[in-house]
């Protein structure tokens, strides 16, 4: 009964403010219009003089991607002291990253400092005039300017020539065109540089039973579902084009899906699933699942993350591999001539970098928000973040870093946590990570519209990017016939939208080039 | 009464079937606990998990040198205790007025209470209202969203409906009053089907995710739902390069089901003494 | 009921009225506080329907946003996608519960008829568990029981000589995979209620049955069902009041590319296109819209069980 009560009261109280502000909606809705702007700016002057070089920490209310930091935990102390804030950080879930923040905002509720990662939120953000430019306070935070180079920042530069978000910097792409260097010297095969070699390679490694085991358990590749289709970037790209991914042609913004080169390769695609060379669960297999299989061993000829060639076992890929196949070895390929002319590489991710951070303009304390991420991206910052002290956490053997704790005190100490605008560091990766990266630079194809937001991308664009990847699956696992299907979709696609966002995809790119 | 067993093929064909039922029902649970024990390094695609692969009990051990992990357990027992108390008293008494036929302005009453199961202000407009209310970052959110469940409610007023009027009308004649014929001959009457709603209640607050997610921001507060799903979200994502986590995902998501689970199916023997037959006999012989 | 009524208006109604009510008071007060629940937390949320007629802006805030009327609503049934996800909407709810709502009530009475406590104690637990684990859990189980390589499915395609297929990546085959995931996650669970009620029935009716020696399928059918149809067809309603959510999170990790326009329903087409998109107008429109059908759908099977003599929702 004491709960009733209780509940009574909340009601009565509830029932009160109602009464009070006329109605609840009036009251919530009309104060995230520009009652808390106006209020904030205010105290955002205030707050600016006081907490200048200021004795008391200043409170800085963070919405990031949850990394289960702990309040009172060593790395975050350290932050604090170093930056003189007290850090208030509300971690959400990758997946609820983007809801959550749209409640807040909704209720006025703004963060000081803002990470999202879908592009959706992003542009929203971008375009609601509320984030700080920091092109235009970055000469007292040199630190911050120079953690990306002229080229990096020209494409997080929106399109009214601010700068507003820092993303965490990666080496890109992730992925490479990867054989079983193992596999190819048992058949005596080489690494493919043409189509029709590549073919003989996938039949072998999955039809010749290269495992030995007796069941027809291998293949040239798999995938898991996202909507880039980019597991198949390798057959594409010998073809010329890559779906859903801009591409220049003739001074011009078109897309990939598209253009006709792409059913033939559908055509090589679908003839390898006929054939048995593909792993047939692609279509139903999520990230963990590809990842068990990668990580046992099971695909010889495809596009796999780079990470399993870091003899340290970044993402702990390499050691479960090593220890499934103890002779398994991995060896990287060029892009496949014979399909076209001017074939082209795998995709690259955007050079704006992995969930992008921005500042709140009318945050109160602006300037401890850019001081913080000033000391982030000082190499200073960048390098405690992740390692910890050198001597207590790491020592240095040559240009190699060596950890002297394990993993769980990492994570106890919580380093390895503050991913907010940093530069991903591989001071402790092994020699073959590098070559890879190297080469993979050199074999990729980057977006030309990367950094352009307009609303039409982001109103249309979702709903291509899901159409093309259904109907390519169909066409490659046979559900849709490519003759005709192919002709179908392109009309489709173009009648869904298509042709607008092309023509305004162009135009915004060459608005950008002048 | 007294007839001699004789085991009828009926009979027999129900055992077996129910044996083989429980078998493929209970599978996708037993497959959960005996991946939860598997040995990550040993992880084979083939396997259907009858038993574990390999043994490790480290998954647990990762998930239990999580300080939150025990944090997040207080706070879901909170919830669940607290929150099904309080649905229990609302629907109770919401239930029981609506189930006597005579009462004036029932019509009106059942559906003010069945409209708001097919509207809804959507989850912004929850939110600026919770807000509103001062609950955001409080377990009291939750306590007052989920206070009662249309369904439930709507499943317990027929229960109480089922009750012979008979016995209602000699409690009446015995000069009791409302409340204390609810009190007195209702609620002795209605242990299985509070029983039912308690635990639907109950696991309802158990497994409630989606909208800690949203109203709770401290970590301190977050139930275990949350705080697992995090540690899962953490220790998963594979783009946070560098951080070497070798945790397999899989199967420390499977341990964190297990430690989640059993809880509260350990409430459910536990009600199951209520679903014994013929109460109501007994009573309206008495 | 319809006698008190009549009585109130007969005479001097105002008077009388006001003395039945004072009668009850006691009832009345002790639905304030459920009452007041749903003032709060249900009714007062509602103001935020308005959405759907609105082009809603986070940052502009609800009534800051522009009125469009009905264009919401144009939009959702113009779209090109609208008739594919209203059919396969109702086609899959009408399904799982043509099968998935009767399959509890049978294991119910099936299971009350098990004497033996403790065994039936067990089944009980076992059969309701699968409800615990979320829909990814069980569909990762099902993507390595259906496994066309690795396999439960595939051994079994390849015993009997056959092609492996993969089950959940065909557009024929994906349809009865929902259903029935459906009822082997959830048939236990919805046995509850079907138990509870049944610990109610008068026992004294079968043992007057088997003396008039009907045996044991004529007493659940001349017995049983009639003891607990008030409850099965409050149940029934509910579900037919749930017939436009045939199921988000189940459909979201079932679909793929190749599946996802032959199951695409309501919610997961408003995941995609609306709440990914950060476009709530389009989200709430969509809801109005299943909210208004639901009505329509309850009001309807509401007035129908009371043709047939039954007592309806409440």
């Amino acid at each position: 009964m004491k709960k009733n009560k209780m509940i009574g009261k909340m009601a009565a109280a509830g029932m009160a403010v109602c009464l009070f502000a006329g109605t609840v909606t009036g009251c919530s809705s009309g104060t995230n219009g520009d009652a808390p702007a106006s209020n904030s700016s205010s105290q955002a002057e205030t707050g600016g003089q006081t907490s200048d070089k200021g004795e008391e920490p200043v409170h800085l209310k963070l919405f990031l991607t949850n990394k289960n930091i702990v309040d009172g935990s060593y790395a975050k102390t350290y932050i604090e002291e170093a930056t003189n804030t007290k850090l208030e950080i509300v971690q959400v879930a990758t997946k609820d990253l983007d809801n959550k923040l749209n409640m807040m905002l909704a209720s006025g509720d703004w963060p000081d400092i803002i990470q999202c990662e879908t592009e959706t939120m992003e542009s929203k953000l971008l375009s609601s005039g509320k984030l700080l430019p920091l092109n235009e306070y970055w000469d007292d935070y040199p630190n911050l300017k120079n953690a990306r180079d002229e080229e990096t920042w020209d494409v997080m530069r929106y399109n009214d020539g601010n700068i507003y978000a820092i993303g965490i910097k990666n080496p890109n792409p992730l992925s490479i065109i990867a054989y079983r260097k193992d596999w190819l010297d048992k058949f005596g095969l080489d690494i493919p540089t043409t189509l029709d070699e590549y073919y003989e390679v996938a039949k072998a490694v999955s039809k010749n039973d290269p495992d030995g085991d007796g069941l027809d358990n291998t293949f040239a590749f798999g995938g898991y579902q996202n909507v880039d289709t980019s597991w198949f970037d390798h057959i594409f790209g010998a073809y010329g084009a890559l779906p859903n991914y801009w591409m220049l042609q003739d001074g011009h913004i078109v897309n990939g899906s598209v253009q006709p080169e792409m059913k033939e390769a559908l055509m090589y695609l679908n003839r390898m699933y006929n054939d048995g060379l593909i792993d047939p669960e692609f279509v139903t297999d999520d990230a963990k699942r590809w990842q068990q299989k990668v990580k046992s061993g099971i695909y010889g000829a495809g596009v796999t993350k780079i990470h399993i060639f870091d003899k340290n076992n970044w993402s702990n890929y390499y050691k479960p591999f090593k220890e499934s196949n103890p002779d398994g070895e991995l060896v990287y390929g060029p892009v496949l001539q014979g399909g076209s002319e001017n074939p082209v590489g795998i995709r690259m991710a955007s050079e704006r970098g992995w969930l992008r951070t921005f500042i709140y303009k009318d945050s109160k304390n602006v300037d401890a928000c850019l001081r913080l991420l000033d000391w982030l991206t000082s190499e200073e910052g960048n390098r405690f973040t992740q390692y910890g002290l050198e001597g207590e956490h790491y020592k240095w053997e040559g240009d190699k870093l060596v950890k002297l704790i394990d993993e769980e005190q990492t994570n106890e100490l919580d380093l390895n946590k503050f991913f907010i605008g940093n530069t991903v560091l591989f001071d402790d990766a092994s020699p073959e990570i590098f070559d890879a990266f190297d080469y993979s630079h050199t074999e990729c194809i980057a977006e030309p519209t990367d950094g352009i937001f307009i609303d039409e991308l982001n109103e249309i664009y979702p709903k291509l990017e899901e159409l093309t990847n259904t109907r390519y699956i169909e066409m490659i696992v046979g559900e849709v016939p490519i003759e005709g299907g192919f002709e179908d979709f392109v009309e489709e696609w173009y009648s869904r939208g298509g042709d607008k966002l092309t023509a305004a995809m162009d135009e915004a790119y060459q608005a950008k080039q002048k | 009464m007294a007839r001699k067993k004789k085991i009828s093929p009926f009979t027999v064909l129900n055992y077996a079937l129910f044996v083989l039922i429980g078998i493929i029902m209970v599978y996708p649970f037993w497959y959960v606990v005996m991946y939860s024990f598997s040995d990550p390094s040993r992880s084979d695609l083939s396997s259907l998990y009858l038993w574990p692969e390999g043994f490790t009990l480290s998954a647990y051990a990762y998930a239990f040198s999580k300080k939150i992990l025990l944090t997040g357990f207080l706070n879901s027992v909170f919830l669940t205790v607290v929150g099904t108390a309080v649905n229990m008293a609302l629907s109770v008494m919401l239930a029981y007025p609506l189930s006597r036929e005579k009462l004036p302005g029932k019509r009106f009453f059942s559906a003010f209470v069945i409209f708001p199961m097919l509207f809804s202000g959507g989850m912004i407009p929850t939110y600026l209202v919770i807000k509103q209310y001062g609950l955001l970052d409080s377990l009291w959110s939750l306590i007052g969203y989920m206070a009662v469940n249309v369904y439930n409610l709507l499943i317990l007023t027929k229960f109480f409906k089922s009750i012979p009027e008979s016995l209602i009308e000699a409690a009446k004649i015995d000069g009791c009053g409302d409340v204390m014929t609810l009190i007195q001959i209702v609620l002795p009457l209605s242990k299985a089907s509070l029983a039912t709603i308690a635990l639907f209640y109950a696991v309802q607050h158990w497994n409630e995710f989606l909208y800690s997610t949203i109203y709770i921001n401290t970590d301190s507060k977050w139930p275990l739902q949350v705080v697992l799903r995090n540690i899962i979200d953490m220790v998963a994502n594979d783009l946070n390069n560098s951080g070497a986590v070798t945790m397999n995902p899989e199967n420390f998501k499977m341990a964190t089901i297990v430690i989640t689970v059993i809880p509260i199916i350990c409430v459910y023997p536990f009600l199951q003494k209520y679903f014994t037959k013929g109460v109501m006999m007994g009573s309206v012989k008495g | 009921m319809a006698a008190g009524v009549k009585t109130v208006r007969g005479a001097a109604p105002n008077r009388t009225l006001w003395k039945t009510i004072k009668g009850y008071k006691a009832l009345y007060l002790l639905m304030v506080p459920g009452l007041l629940y749903f003032i709060l937390f249900r009714y007062v949320p509602m103001f935020g329907l308005v959405i759907a007629f609105k082009d809603y802006d986070i940052f502009k805030g609800i009534w800051e946003s522009e009125w469009v009327g009905l264009q919401n609503f144009r939009d959702l049934i113009d779209s090109p996608d609208f008739w594919n996800v209203m059919k396969n909407t109702l086609v899959i709810s009408f399904v799982k519960i043509l099968i998935g709502f009767p399959i509890p009530i049978l294991l119910a009475i099936l299971l009350n008829e098990i004497r033996h406590v403790r065994f039936k104690k067990v089944i009980q637990t076992c059969i309701y568990l699968p409800h615990f684990l979320s829909w990814v859990v069980i569909s990762g189980i099902m993507l390595n029981l259906f496994s066309p390589v690795f396999g439960l499915a595939g051994t079994f395609f390849r015993t009997f000589g056959l092609e492996p297929v993969n089950i959940m990546a065909q557009k024929g085959t994906i349809f009865w995979v929902v259903i029935f995931s459906d009822i082997w996650k959830e048939a236990g669970w919805s046995t509850i209620v079907f138990l509870a009620a049944l610990t109610q029935v008068d026992m004294n009716l079968y043992e007057a049955a088997k003396m008039d020696g009907a045996n044991k399928i004529q007493q659940m059918i001349h017995i049983t069902i009639p003891a607990i149809s008030s409850i099965i067809i409050v149940m029934l309603i509910l579900r037919i009041g749930k017939i436009m959510n045939a199921g988000f999170e189940q459909i979201l990790v079932l679909q793929n590319p190749v599946t996802r326009e032959s199951i695409d329903i309501f919610d997961t087409y408003v995941y995609r296109e609306g709440l990914q998109m950060g476009s709530y107008s389009f989200a709430a429109t969509v809801d109005t819209f299943k909210s208004v059908i639901a009505l329509i759908l309850v009001t309807s099977a509401n007035k129908i069980s009371k043709l047939f003599g039954e007592e309806g929702l409440v």
